[in-house]
């Protein structure tokens, strides 16, 4: 008997659909995260203008330059409340960061724009970022844990708690090398 | 005579290769704008735009050419529903076009720019520039209606009309209500307002409003074929059916092939 030796091999078409809906999401407004950090005592906004020096460091750490020259921030019982937007991948993403004693304190998606990647939302990552500090090189001295299909908003997420940081970091001179 | 067999192999191998060199340029095609769909951010095929004359044709996209706005001593501001332009220079303004926020008032303040829309007010250097965006909770009130200057005591305070009354403000950030005295000193208060954009404006509001399209949308569209309007998707189905037709003679071939060879 003739032994038939067939391979079959298999074509797999992956085809891609893209979508354009985009959902924008509020989950916060900028206020509510502000009452809810400062217990309905919010403080008057400080300022803290992004000077040359402070825009090439903060451009080290969100890989573009800085979005505004005045950055607003809320301070009060040592600690400070920052809201910053960066671009996911199309999109930006609003998070507010709150930092105590130059650890991340608090973590609050505020708004939502693109179309997946929103779990940067919830509790189970955004508790990742309590506690951890910023080291010398500008990086975090913890590792986040990523989440699949949402890299892209993870690292928005990781610049922005970055940069609230080294803006911290700014506004205690005395503490900076 | 061949037999039926060898005959069939012949026409099927035959039309292998014919097909295969007919598809070969669309597989190529497809497989370079695929891989390069697959690294859209690597390449910034979604920031790269592209302006050409022929191709906004095609896409039926016409330059929307505002022909009023804000001028100042040292520069112009103009925006159409898609961009806003001050000096030539593309503004950053997020939640363009989706919200479509319409300016209300732009006025030079000292080294900067103010602009205005309903319910954000943006602070720019004349080079385009950030400065600030203030929204809606830290402002006095909203909707924003008009945009003004108060030159007063060596110090300009920048105004918004309001439907709850004149505000003024020495940084953008803490806003007092205009008292009687600033208001009646109507020489001193400045409100922004629309203007014919001088004919001397025209090259430069002819670059800065030429519609424009990312690249990774043209690569896309052509990817998918809708390119080529409502034939195209049609045409890559055919193209698809090639490559179908190219997989089973393959394995017919390769089959036939391996039944033909001798034992050892």
């Amino acid at each position: 008997m003739i032994k038939k030796r067939v391979t079959i091999g298999l074509f797999l078409l992956v085809a891609v659909a893209v979508s354009n809906v985009q959902a924008v999401e509020q989950y916060l407004k900028p206020e509510q995260f502000l009452t809810e950090v400062f217990a309905n005592n919010v403080p008057k906004p400080e300022v803290l203008w992004v000077t040359k020096d402070i825009a090439k460091q903060a451009e080290k750490i969100l890989g573009h330059a800085p979005n505004q020259l005045r950055q607003r921030y809320w301070s009060s019982n040592g600690k400070s409340a920052w809201i910053f937007d960066e671009i996911g991948k199309e999109e930006p993403i609003t998070a507010g960061f709150v930092v105590s004693d130059g650890k991340i304190l608090q973590v609050r998606v505020l708004t939502y724009r693109e179309s997946r990647g929103g779990e940067v939302r919830y509790p189970a990552f955004i508790k990742q970022y309590q506690g951890v500090e910023l080291q010398s090189d500008l990086h975090l001295n913890n590792n986040i844990d990523g989440i699949s299909g949402a890299t892209l908003s993870v690292n928005a997420m990781n610049r922005m708690a970055r940069l609230a940081l080294y803006f911290d970091r700014m506004t205690h001179p005395e503490k900076t090398d | 005579m061949k037999s039926l067999r060898s005959r069939i192999m012949h026409f099927v191998r035959h039309w292998h290769a014919r097909i295969g060199a007919l598809a070969a340029l669309f597989f190529l095609f497809l497989s370079v704008s695929g891989i390069a769909l697959n690294h859209t951010d690597a390449l910034h095929l979604a920031k790269t735009p592209v302006q050409t004359g022929w191709l906004m044709h095609w896409y039926g996209l016409k330059p929307a050419i505002p022909t009023h706005g804000y001028v100042f001593k040292d520069g112009y501001f103009a925006a159409s529903d898609e961009q806003w332009v001050l000096n030539g220079h593309e503004l950053q303004v997020q939640e363009l076009p989706a919200n479509k926020q319409t300016p209300v008032g732009a006025i030079a303040w000292g080294d900067m720019r103010a602009i205005a829309s309903e319910d954000q007010l943006y602070l720019y250097l004349a080079n385009g520039q950030q400065v600030d965006r203030i929204s809606a909770p830290m402002l006095p009130n909203t909707p924003i209606k008009m945009l003004g200057i108060l030159n007063s005591d060596a110090m300009q305070k920048l105004v918004l009309k309001t439907a709850q009354g004149d505000f003024a403000s020495e940084d953008g950030l803490a806003w007092q209500p205009l008292s009687e005295k600033e208001l009646s000193a109507k020489n001193g208060l400045v409100w922004a307002s629309v203007q014919a954009l001088p004919e001397s404006l025209a090259s430069s509001l002819s670059k800065s409003f030429s519609p424009s399209l990312p690249l990774e949308r043209i690569v896309l569209d052509l990817h998918s074929g809708r390119f080529f309007g409502s034939y195209g998707p049609l045409l890559m189905d055919a193209v698809a059916l090639l490559l179908m037709i190219l997989s089973l003679s393959g394995v017919w071939i390769y089959i036939r092939s391996v039944r033909r060879r001798p034992k050892r």
